[in-house]
């Protein structure tokens, strides 16, 4: 439980701006490619803004398990729980800002060497998860590794 | 042979209540009123309704949906199943046979979208476009990459927040249901203590269950029984006391009719599995009919000395007990047992009263109080006014068949239930209980309701019938997904899709599977509703209340699961009987009038219209429920009574006036203390006796003008 909280406090700390710059890339093991997508991401009281800044300009707001798109063509409200890969992912970007380890408790086992926290999916979690790791260097957060059961690879490294 | 003769009423008394001492446990007395609604299909669905977990869920919100209300639920839902009583029910939690079931059968439990318009190459683009530029992480399915398949629609979304179920905007929701099946009151209370001392001094959390009604209200009914027979006792002492002034023939009179009472719910209990808490109430109020045979005969002097039979007093114990032999043949438990309550108990008083104690002598002595009154009454006028009044309004009287209006209205835990209703959205829906001879049937039955009504939730929808997988494989068949399959790799490759990801698509196994029969033990461990019962299986649906008449002309496999309903049935299916009872009983109560009091029939009939008159008024401002026109026919046979001791000759005497006054000031303490009931049947019931005993009273002052 420990630490999960020191884990937490650190991925906090990564957090802690209004805007972090972030770099994400995403391996799509169907199609064998890897894309790179840069942009911001803040944290309001009760929502999660991603602005993609490359390669193309778009906002994504995550509400209540509720994903609203927005780019040059408007907007588009997605229900989160209909895709359980993105669910997840946001749950645990959201779980890692708030400190809340009971949420992390319910869906991962944690395990931390040096400056590597891995968790792994327990229960419905792990029907589509297969791990997900969290790095830092001293206290600062590095990276989040997410990697999906279909074979797919999510990894976000914060740029400081 | 003095001593013994004086002796046997106290002897009888320590009999029966040794016998009540040792078999009062072998006579269970029910709170819930709808054990004693007379027995046909809708209590016989309600019944089997109550067997499934999903009738007994508890519900517990905590609020927000912050972190320290997630390790709030978190905690709670810990501790409840540590008891090993509880068990979380939660969409979330994998169930391990569903998934395999789901995973085999994908292809047969989703919607199938049959258009082929688009080609298998733009298909395939349009799926790689979306991967490459969704903003967001896109997961595709390699089983169908042509999208013929698709989620079935949710009707009633469970919203999940955080990883956890969400009550609309209040906070999480956890859902439990409970493990022992034996639907006790037992069993039921050890749940509420439970859930109740696990919340204890925890704020922000709000809890329900259709069980707390069953311990909260059995409690609240027994506590308010208490209350009244212990009102009613103290009020009747007080008033025997003051009566009676002889202390003797007050022991003897109590254990009379502590005898009658005991001895009656002795043999009640012998006859009925269940005895209602009701039928204490009333039966404790039924004591004070009785002893107006004592008081009649204490006045007359027949304690004192041996007089002639008195016939006034035996006309009015036959009318009254004539009235309870007529409506005990309704068809309702709980007017059986009120009736063969009052007949058994009325007989053993009256014998008592009559036959015992002339034997046993009692002093006369002089009451404190004497009846005076006389006022000038009109009492032909009345009674024509009165006739107008029954006349008139009798086409206006309106049945309120709500039966919660007779049961204890709990309405803190309704305020609970309305709101998880509300936030759940189940509010306005109605539960459905499905019925067929095999689970392929209930299989096909719900898809039937869930198809046929917009808004309905058939749990068992989830899986399909046999006819259904025939249908499907045809139409699957139809698609040529075979031949399909090598376009598919090649068009996929083209696009620059991984080579062979798409080389399980469409796969044999998932096209046909072997129809799986699903057995009572595999749908109840996959957390679906079924029971068997005579070779019956059922599962419910929910179904929005709107839908109700449609359900019910054109499904004959599916019932209705409402107390409202089910009440309106019985009282339908007893209509008949309790119209024709009460034709019976007032053909006899007129049959009394004109054998016994011809020569008054007009002042003796007032005791009888005044009192219907004025509650049949009362009738037309709402509200007038079953217990309203039981009181009314018994308040009837009992006014009749009263007519009849008026009719005799004697009635001006001082002792025939104290005793006919006494004797309504009593029933007005026996069962006018029923209005003070927070239950609807015992209020109704005591409202009723009040305003009759209130018309007998103004009526007994009376004299005709000179």
């Amino acid at each position: 439980m420990k630490i999960i909280v020191l884990c937490l406090l650190s991925l906090l700390h990564l957090f802690a701006n209004d805007a972090a710059a972030f770099k994400e890339t995403r391996y799509l093991y169907a199609l064998d490619k890897t894309i790179t997508l840069e942009g911001f991401i803040t944290f309001g009281e009760q929502n999660i803004i991603i602005e993609y800044v490359k390669p193309e300009s778009k906002v994504l707001t995550y509400f209540e398990e509720k994903l609203t798109i927005q780019d040059q063509n408007g907007y588009n409200v997605i229900d989160a729980q209909s895709m359980p890969s993105m669910n997840y992912f946001f749950m645990i970007i959201k779980a890692v800002h708030e400190e809340n380890s009971v949420l992390l408790d319910s869906f991962f086992e944690a395990k931390t060497q040096g400056d590597e926290t891995l968790l792994s999916p327990k229960g419905v979690a792990a029907e589509v998860l297969e791990e997900v790791r969290i790095t830092r260097q001293a206290t600062k957060l590095q990276s989040l590794h997410v990697k999906i059961k279909n074979g797919d690879r999510i990894t976000i490294e914060i740029r400081n | 042979m003095k001593l013994g003769t004086k002796s046997l009423n106290i002897l009888l008394f320590a009999i029966v209540g040794t016998l009540f001492f040792v078999y009062q446990n072998s006579v269970h007395v029910s709170t819930n009123l709808l054990s004693f609604l007379p027995e046909g299909k809708s209590k016989e669905a309600f019944e089997i309704y109550s067997h499934f977990k999903n009738s007994k869920e508890v519900l517990i919100a905590t609020e927000g949906f912050d972190k320290e209300s997630l390790a709030k639920i978190k905690i709670l839902e810990e501790k409840l199943l540590a008891s090993e009583l509880l068990k979380l029910e939660s969409s979330i939690t994998p169930n391990a046979k569903l998934i395999e079931y789901t995973k085999n059968n994908a292809f047969y439990l989703k919607n199938l979208n049959k258009d082929d318009s688009i080609s298998i190459h733009e298909t395939l683009k349009s799926l790689y476009e979306k991967m490459t530029n969704n903003p967001y992480y896109t997961a595709i399915d390699a089983s169908d990459p042509l999208g013929y398949f698709s989620p079935k629609e949710q009707k009633i979304p469970i919203n999940i927040r955080d990883g956890h179920l969400a009550l609309g905007d209040f906070g999480y929701l956890c859902v439990l249901s409970i493990k022992d099946t034996s639907n006790t009151i037992e069993s039921y209370e050890t749940i509420y203590n439970l859930v109740h001392q696990t919340l204890n001094g925890v704020q922000n959390v709000r809890v329900f269950s259709p069980t707390f009604y069953f311990v909260e209200n059995a409690q609240k009914i027994q506590d308010d029984v208490t209350f009244l027979i212990v009102l009613s006792t103290i009020l009747l002492l007080v008033l025997y006391i003051f009566i009676i002034k002889n202390l003797y023939l007050l022991i003897n009179t109590i254990a009379t009719l502590a005898t009658s009472a005991l001895l009656s719910f002795l043999l009640i209990g012998m006859m009925w599995s269940e005895v209602s808490v009701f039928v204490l109430a009333f039966g404790n109020a039924i004591g004070t009919l009785a002893i107006d045979y004592m008081f009649h005969y204490y006045f007359y002097g027949h304690y004192e000395s041996k007089k002639k039979f008195n016939t006034s007093v035996f006309y009015g114990f036959l009318t009254t007990f004539g009235g309870f032999l007529i409506f005990a043949w309704v068809d309702f438990p709980l007017i059986q047992q009120v009736c063969v309550f009052a007949m058994i108990s009325l007989v053993l008083s009256y014998l008592q009263f009559v036959f015992l104690f002339p034997l046993i002598g009692f002093k006369k002595a002089q009451p404190y109080t004497k009846f005076h009154v006389s006022i000038p009454l009109p009492y032909r006028a009345i009674a024509l006014l009165s006739l107008l009044a029954i006349v008139l309004s009798v086409p206006f009287l309106q049945l309120d068949t709500n039966i919660k209006n007779l049961d204890y209205q709990n309405v803190s835990l309704m305020k609970e239930e309305k709101f998880f209703k509300n936030a759940i959205k189940k509010e306005g829906f109605m539960p459905l209980l499905i019925e067929a001879n095999s689970i392929d049937a209930l299989i096909a039955h719900s898809n039937t309701i869930q198809k046929s009504f917009k808004n309905a939730t058939a749990p068992l929808s989830y899986f399909f019938d046999k006819a259904f997988y025939e249908q499907r494989k045809q139409e699957m068949d139809a698609l040529h997904v075979n031949e399909k399959k090598a376009q598919i790799e090649e068009e996929a490759t083209k696009l620059g899709f991984r080579e062979g990801f798409f080389k399980n698509a469409y796969n044999e196994a998932l096209l046909h599977p072997s129809y799986q029969e699903l057995s009572l033990d595999t749908l109840r461990e996959m957390g679906f509703d079924v029971v068997l019962r005579e070779g019956k299986y059922y599962t419910y649906a929910l179904v929005k209340n709107s839908d109700r008449n449609l359900l019910v002309s054109n499904f004959a496999f599916a019932s209705s699961i409402d107390a409202k309903e089910m009440f309106f049935n019985a009282l339908e299916k007893i209509a008949h009987q309790l119209l024709l009872g009460g034709v019976l009983a007032i053909t006899f109560i007129f049959f009394m009038l004109y054998v016994v009091c011809r020569k008054t029939l007009t002042l003796s009939a007032n005791y009888v219209l005044l009192p219907t008159a004025l509650i049949l008024l009362l009738a037309l401002t709402g509200g007038f429920t079953i217990a309203h026109i039981f009181m009314l026919f018994i308040m009837m046979l009992f006014g009749i009574d009263y007519g009849i001791y008026m009719s005799s000759e004697d009635s001006f005497k001082d002792g025939t006036r104290s005793a006919i006054f006494f004797s309504i000031i009593d029933t007005f303490a026996g069962f006018g203390v029923l209005i003070f009931s927070d239950i609807g049947a015992l209020h109704a019931m005591g409202l009723v006796s009040c305003i009759a005993t209130g018309a007998i009273l103004i009526l007994l002052m009376g004299r005709k003008p000179q």
